[in-house]
C-alpha cells in the first residue's frame, strides 16, 4: 500500500482491518480485510485511525463500508449494468461460531465472489458474520434497519450459509425479524413507493446468477466534441481526481461512450473507433494511465467499414465492389455512407436533425442485429435466461 | 447542428473511469493463499470485486468461477498456485484466454483521491 491507501484519509472515522498474520481470523480478513502492523503505522502517520475488528464490529463495519476492504470500491459506483436482477437485495451470508477452516473454505471462497459480484450504486447490504455476531440486540438492530432502507426487493433479504444447516439459516432469519418465504417469485421495486415492503427472506439460494449481467464500474463524466470524418477529438477532463504520485502510470478502464459510437459487438468494429478497445455495456473500453485530462482520437467509420469489420470478425468479408459502385451492384448491402452511423437512442434534438434523418435511415443499422446487448431479442433471452438459470428453481419476475 | 458538406456534427460523450480488473487464481485449501489473495484486494483500488478463481488438483477452475472473468471484465489473472513464473501456467487459466502473471508480478494501479 506504500505511503497511503486506497482513499483519502477521514480523520474523524476509523477504518476497520483485522491483523494479516497467519494467526489472525481468515473469515475475519474476508470479511473485513487485512493490514499488518506497518502498514497500520503508515495510516496513522496520514490521520487515518485504524481498528482491529472485534466481536460484532465487524458486522456495523461492513454494512458502513468503512473495513479496509470496503474502501477499495471508492470511485466505484456503478456506471451501466445489464440484465442484473436483484440488485438491492441484502445479502447475509452466516459462519457457525466455531469451525476449522476446510470448514468455512468453500464459504468465504463463495462470499468473495458473491460480493464481488455486487453493484456498488447503493448501500446494499452484504455482510459476512459468524452467527454469535448477529445475537447482539444492538448490531441486529443496525443490521436489520440497513437492510430494510437499501433492499427495494421481495425477498428482501437472502440468507445462505454452506457449513449451517437450513434450519439454523432459518432461525436466524426469524431471529432477525424476516419472514422466510419458499423461493419462487422475485420482485423488485424501482420507484418510491408509500407502502414499506414486508421484512422477507429466503434461505440459501444461489442468487449469483441474477448478479452475472456485464457492467462497468467507476465514476464518469461527459463531453462535448465535435464528430467529422476519418478520424475526431474528445478532450474529457477526469471524472476521477488521481491521487499522485501513488497514481502515476497507474492503469485504469476506461469505458467510452456516444450516440456515434455503435455497430455490431465485435472487437473489429470496437478498434475501428479506438485500437486496443472492446465492447463493454454498450460503449468502447480501453485500459489506459491515470491522468487529469484525456484526449482521445477517435474513428468515425462509415457503415460500409463497419459491415466489413463485422464480416471479417465472422471470417466473411464483403463482395469485391469498387467505390461508388455499391448502390447499384448491390443495393441492399452497401448504401452510400450517412454522415454518421445511426445513433443510438436517445438523440439530442438538434435543429437540423429532420435532415439528416433521410440518411440514417438508409444506413445499414448494423446495430440492431437480434443478438445486440440490450434488444428486444436479447431482453427476452435473458429473461427466459433468468427464468432457467435462477438457481433453486424459482422463476425471476422483474416487475 | 450536422453540416452536410462537411461531415462535422456535435455530439456528447461519456467517460467512465474505473479500476482495472484482476482475477486471483488459487487453490482454496491453501489458507496462505487464502490470505494472500484477501491481502491483494484490500491493497487495490477495486480490490473488493477481484473475483477468485479456484483450482483444483489438475489445474482445472473449478464451481464456475471461470465465468467471473468476463463479467467483470477481468484484464489479467495472478496466479498464486505457482511459486515460479517459469512453471506451466495451468490449463484451467490457459483456456480464459486473458494473460496470467505469477504471484508476485504487480502491475502498477492506480488509485483516487
Amino acid at each position: 500500500m506504500g505511503d497511503a491507501g486506497v482513499v483519502a484519509p477521514d480523520t474523524s472515522d476509523p477504518l476497520i482491518t483485522t491483523g494479516a498474520g497467519e494467526d489472525d481470523d481468515l473469515a475475519q480478513a474476508v470479511a473485513v480485510g487485512t493490514l499488518d502492523p506497518d502498514e497500520r503505522d503508515c495510516w496513522a502517520k496520514i490521520g487515518q485511525p485504524v481498528s482491529l475488528a472485534r466481536g460484532e464490529e465487524s458486522v456495523l463495519a461492513q454494512v458502513s463500508r468503512r473495513t479496509v476492504i470496503g474502501v477499495t470500491a471508492t470511485g466505484m459506483e456503478t456506471v451501466n449494468a445489464e440484465g442484473l436482477f436483484p440488485t438491492t437485495t441484502a445479502l447475509l451470508w452466516v459462519l457457525p461460531d466455531s469451525f476449522t477452516l476446510p470448514d468455512v473454505t468453500q464459504d468465504l471462497v463463495a462470499f468473495w465472489n458473491y460480493r464481488a459480484l455486487r453493484l456498488w450504486h447503493s448501500r446494499t447490504v452484504t455482510v459476512v458474520a459468524r452467527q454469535s455476531q448477529l445475537r447482539e440486540p444492538a448490531t441486529r438492530r443496525h443490521l436489520v434497519d440497513a437492510i430494510t432502507a437499501s433492499a427495494f426487493s421481495t425477498p428482501m433479504c437472502v440468507v445462505n450459509g454452506l457449513a449451517l444447516g437450513d434450519d439454523d439459516l432459518r432461525a436466524i432469519a426469524e431471529e432477525l425479524g424476516f419472514e422466510v418465504m419458499q423461493p419462487g417469485t422475485w420482485s423488485e421495486r424501482h420507484s418510491s413507493q408509500p407502502e414499506p415492503l414486508q421484512r422477507t427472506a429466503v434461505i440459501n439460494v444461489p442468487i449469483a446468477d441474477f448478479w452475472m449481467g456485464e457492467r462497468h464500474s467507476g465514476t464518469s463524466r461527459d463531453a462535448l466534441a465535435v464528430v467529422c470524418r476519418p478520424r475526431w477529438n474528445a478532450r474529457i477532463e477526469s471524472p476521477l481526481a488521481w491521487r499522485y504520485p501513488e497514481a502515476h502510470q497507474g492503469l485504469v478502464s476506461a469505458r467510452i461512450t456516444s450516440e456515434v459510437i455503435t455497430g455490431p459487438r465485435t472487437d473489429s468494429v470496437a478498434a475501428l473507433y479506438q485500437q486496443g478497445s472492446r465492447w463493454l455495456s454498450g460503449g468502447i473500453r480501453i485500459f489506459t494511465r491515470a491522468m487529469p485530462t484525456y484526449r482521445f482520437n477517435l474513428g468515425m467509420p462509415d457503415p460500409a467499414e463497419v459491415l466489413a469489420a463485422s464480416l471479417a470478425a465472422r471470417g466473411r468479408r464483403l463482395p469485391d465492389i469498387g467505390q461508388g459502385q455499391g448502390d447499384r451492384r448491390h443495393p441492399g448491402l452497401v448504401r452510400r455512407p450517412c454522415p454518421v452511423p445511426q445513433a443510438r437512442l436517445p438523440r439530442p434534438d438538434y435543429g437540423a436533425h429532420a435532415a439528416a434523418e433521410p440518411a440514417h435511415r438508409e444506413s445499414p443499422r448494423p446495430d440492431r442485429g437480434p443478438d445486440r446487448p440490450g434488444s428486444r431479442h436479447d431482453h427476452g433471452r435473458r429473461r427466459a435466461a433468468r427464468r432457467h438459470g435462477a438457481g433453486a428453481g424459482q422463476a425471476a419476475d422483474a416487475p | 447542428m450536422h453540416d452536410r458538406d462537411t461531415g462535422i456534427t456535435p455530439t456528447s460523450v461519456q467517460m467512465a473511469v474505473g479500476p482495472v480488473h484482476y482475477a486471483i487464481a488459487l487453490r482454496p485449501e491453501d489458507p496462505a493463499q487464502l490470505r494472500t489473495a484477501v491481502d491483494l484486494g484490500c491493497r487495490w483500488w477495486g480490490g473488493i470485486s477481484f473475483p477468485w478463481l479456484t483450482l483444483n488438483s489438475d489445474g482445472e477452475v473449478t464451481g464456475g468461477t471461470e465465468q467471473l472473468c468476463s463479467v467483470l471484465d477481468v484484464a489479467e489473472v495472478i496466479d498464486l498456485t505457482r511459486l515460479d513464473a517459469r512453471d506451466p501456467i495451468p490449463a484451467g487459466l490457459r483456456a480464459l484466454g486473458v494473460q496470467v502473471t505469477a504471484g508476485d508480478l504487480r502491475p502498477r494501479w492506480a488509485m483516487p483521491a
